[in-house]
């Protein structure tokens, strides 16, 4: 079930609510059964597949924890990592191996009959799968005890608000609170409860709704020029940091209540001031796996600087793979790899010439000015992420650079994207909102706690707004469909 | 006493909830106050009716509210009455609402027009569905019949219709806000004037139609309903047929009713039969091929009224 249904909204209370009345000693049986609910709630079949991948880490935890011999721990290892990337190779990557293989086989002249794998991907695959591969990996390298709970450990593969989209979450953290107690705390979920609500204004009043323009005008975009592309593209910089943001906000604040932290997974990602640190603060998870168990066994920095450069290439392609069988998103992989090697080649460069200039690299105007020309980046990488193929993503970008058209700004042709103008009135309101939280996060001002402080009618009239704006303005109900949160195909 | 404060709090914030949630849903929800079919004025005006002042209660769909004019009736009969329809309103929602008049209204007799035997499908569609649901009050009533009328996975939809109407906000007017109509009374009671004159060309031979075809399970069941009803609550039940030009298929579906109704005991009256008793006149009387327009109400009520005081003599 998706966390913007009616479903969760009756889902979670009521396991919340058992939680806390079961005994401390049943409670992670009381949320495996939950979570694995919740995951069958999209297909039951595929219950057996996360359980496949629960069985094979947890054995292997068992297994490298057995021996000394490093030869066989290196064994169950890698045929942990063999067996788990070979069931997410087959239901993602199958067709899109295939249809390359058979271009490749034509393109020489021979015939090639292409098997297909027709399996819907199973919902957070990619997820979990990492999440499960990395509790064999920190075993091998001593960093977790191991598991002998299978109950337990299935619960941390499995846990249901970070099961679908993520964090994916590393076992130093989340099977230690598996094994820890949690108390009921009025002001902990009540927090955690606002989170949540933080997380459905995202998703349901943002970027649901601009999506609907987004969708309209990528859906077409040989009718629309320049600015409209543009607009187009900075809205779904937009949409996928709200909806794929308020995912991992729902999931932080109904752990939350529950008494779980679960990792950040964004820090105000989009103020970043380069590439590099924009993937310290975008889907700060997923960087970190890589980081941990791609880059760093690769060699890392730790051999040259070519070798350097060749490894953050590497990650980041994989990176680009993880979210699409596609080579739309292998070259969106590509791209965020190449800023920043060129970025760390230019380094000494630029800052001698900053040095002769003269130029302040310290002041508000050149910060800003950085921020700025890595959203541009970011932006224009977003197309390849989004267009629906190489030759669009080209198209675009062609229309972006040669057709400009300012006067869609006065001549009402603005409102013909999608959205009339006071649907894009209440979305401009609410990115404000946003970037408005994201700025007093940045300077370090803890909004809930400040908030908490305050007196009780301001308080209330803060969560009353909130909640009927999600209400009144959030795009759902028959109306519209309900909207797939995007990542839910990786 | 922490624990105690806190639940109070909580229960407070509930409550506020739902006093702010109602409100919003109240001026968002989709109005129909202007022209001949505005049904939340007349569905809506029902309950501001002075409690257990109607005599006669009429139920059904467009074929009902069309029909009978409940101020000429009371001028001729001294009957008072209500039409308490709307348009294509299926059997297992005039059900509901004659449960929702009940509540109210203690009626001698009740009349229901049963064209709605030729629903087809178990599930009407969503403008049928919401006219009819949208102006009754939330109530168990209500949810009993959004059961029985929607499919699951919609039922919250018309149980809370803010869900369906939110999106509202974009074209809220001065009617919206002032929510006069809570308190309002219709001056038609139920009646949909229809001005409009269609000639008709012909109608169907109806005399020699003798075959039966079977309506909806669901239909026929809540038909049962209405008799089960009428034996509990100690009303007189009548089934009739407005003058509707009835296709011989129609007719058919009608012949079950009233060998239902043979069985049952209860008067079922197919006017169809009287049109050339009734004088009515196919250029003049029909708004369109199915419905009576005013100059149709003005013949129909008085031989109506004549035939309902003879029923209710009995």
């Amino acid at each position: 079930m998706l966390f913007n249904s009616f479903s969760f909204l009756l889902f979670f209370p009521i396991v919340t609510l058992i939680y806390f009345l079961v005994p401390h000693k049943i409670r992670y049986l009381w949320l495996l059964g939950a979570s694995y609910f919740f995951y069958m709630s999209w297909n039951p079949k595929y219950a057996l597949l996360i359980a496949t991948s629960t069985v094979i880490t947890y054995l292997s935890g068992l297994l490298i924890d057995s021996t000394k011999s490093r030869f066989k721990r290196k064994l169950w290892v890698g045929l942990s990592f063999a067996s788990n990337l070979a069931i997410l190779f087959f239901f993602k990557y199958f067709d899109f191996a295939v249809g390359n293989l058979g271009r490749v086989m034509a393109s020489m002249g021979i015939e090639f009959m292409q098997p297909t794998f027709d399996v819907i991907l199973p919902v957070g695959i990619s997820f979990y799968t990492f999440q499960a591969l990395s509790y064999t990996m920190d075993v091998y390298r001593r960093e977790i005890f191991v598991e002998k709970n299978i109950a337990k450990y299935a619960l941390f593969v499995s846990f249901f608000p970070q099961l679908v989209a993520g964090p994916i979450e590393r076992s130093k953290n989340l099977l230690v609170q598996i094994e820890a107690r949690h108390y009921f705390d009025y002001d902990r979920v009540k927090s955690g409860l606002l989170i949540m609500l933080w997380g459905l204004f995202l998703k349901l009043v943002i970027a649901d709704r601009v999506a609907i323009l987004v969708n309209q005008v990528y859906g077409d975009y040989a009718q629309y020029a320049g600015l409209q592309l543009v607009i187009a593209t900075l809205l779904f910089g937009i949409q996928i940091y709200c909806d794929f943001g308020s995912y991992s906000y729902i999931a932080i604040g109904s752990a939350q209540v529950m008494g779980f932290t679960l990792m950040e997974n964004f820090k105000q990602p989009y103020f970043a001031r380069s590439i590099t640190e924009f993937w310290q603060r975008w889907h700060i998870s997923l960087s970190t796996w890589f980081r941990d168990y791609l880059y760093i066994p690769l060699g890392g920095n730790r051999k040259g600087k070519f070798r350097k450069y060749i490894n953050i290439m590497i990650v980041f392609i994989v990176s680009g793979l993880w979210h699409g069988a596609s080579w739309n998103f292998v070259i969106w992989g590509a791209l965020h790899g190449i800023f920043q090697v060129i970025g760390l080649i230019t380094s000494p460069f630029k800052a001698k010439v900053a040095d002769r200039l003269g130029v302040d690299r310290i002041n508000f105007s050149y910060q800003l000015g950085q921020g700025i020309i890595t959203f541009i980046l970011v932006n224009f990488a977003w197309i390849f992420f989004r267009a629906p193929n190489f030759t669009a993503a080209r198209g675009i970008i062609d229309r972006i650079l040669l057709e400009w058209n300012p006067w869609i700004f006065s001549d009402g042709s603005l409102y013909e994207l999608g959205l009339s103008r006071a649907n894009l009135t209440v979305a401009m309101i609410g990115i404000f909102i946003m970037i408005g939280t994201s700025i007093a996060k940045r300077k370090g001002f803890e909004i809930r706690a400040t908030l908490a402080r305050q007196g009780l009618l301001f308080r209330w009239s803060v969560y009353f707004a909130l909640i009927f704006t999600i209400i009144i303005f959030g795009i759902y109900g028959p109306g519209y469909s309900e909207s797939q949160f995007l990542y839910f195909q990786f | 006493m922490l624990i105690f404060k806190r639940t109070l709090r909580v229960i407070i914030f509930i409550i506020c909830f739902v006093l702010i949630f109602s409100g919003v849903s109240n001026i968002l929800e989709r109005k129909s106050l202007e022209g001949a079919w505005n049904m939340t004025l007349k569905v809506g005006g029902f309950y501001n009716e002075p409690v257990d002042s109607l005599d006669v209660m009429f139920f059904g769909s467009s074929h009902m509210y069309c029909s009978i004019d409940p101020r000429m009736l009371e001028e001729q009969t001294g009957l008072k009455s209500y039409v308490f329809a709307t348009q294509q309103q299926p059997l297992w929602i005039s059900y509901h609402y004659l449960k929702e008049a009940l509540k109210t209204q203690s009626p001698e007799t009740v009349v229901l027009e049963v064209h709605m035997v030729v629903q087809e499908e178990d599930y009407a569609d969503e403008g049928t569905l919401h006219s009819a649901v949208n102006p009754i009050k939330l109530s168990r009533n209500k949810v009993e019949m959004v059961y029985a009328a929607v499919p699951h996975g919609e039922r919250r939809n018309y149980i809370l219709d803010i869900f369906k109407y939110h999106d509202r906000w974009e074209e809220l007017t001065r009617d919206d806000y002032t929510l006069e109509h809570f308190e309002a009374l219709d001056p038609l009671r139920g009646f949909v004037q229809l001005e409009t004159v269609t000639v008709i060309e012909s109608r169907d031979e109806l005399e020699a139609v003798v075959d039966v075809s079977e309506p909806l399970d669901k239909s026929m069941e809540y038909l049962e309903k209405f008799v089960e009803l009428s034996r509990e609550e100690g009303f007189e039940l009548i089934l009739i047929k407005a003058p509707s030009n009835a296709t011989v298929d129609e007719k058919k579906l009608y012949n079950a009713v009233e060998a239902f109704a043979l069985d049952e005991g209860i008067t079922f009256e197919d006017f169809n039969m009287h049109f050339d008793q009734l004088g009515l006149d196919l250029a003049m009387d029909f708004y369109d091929r199915r419905h009576l327009n005013v100059n149709g109400v003005a013949k129909f009520v008085p031989y109506f009224g004549a035939f309902l005081m003879e029923e209710m003599s009995e």
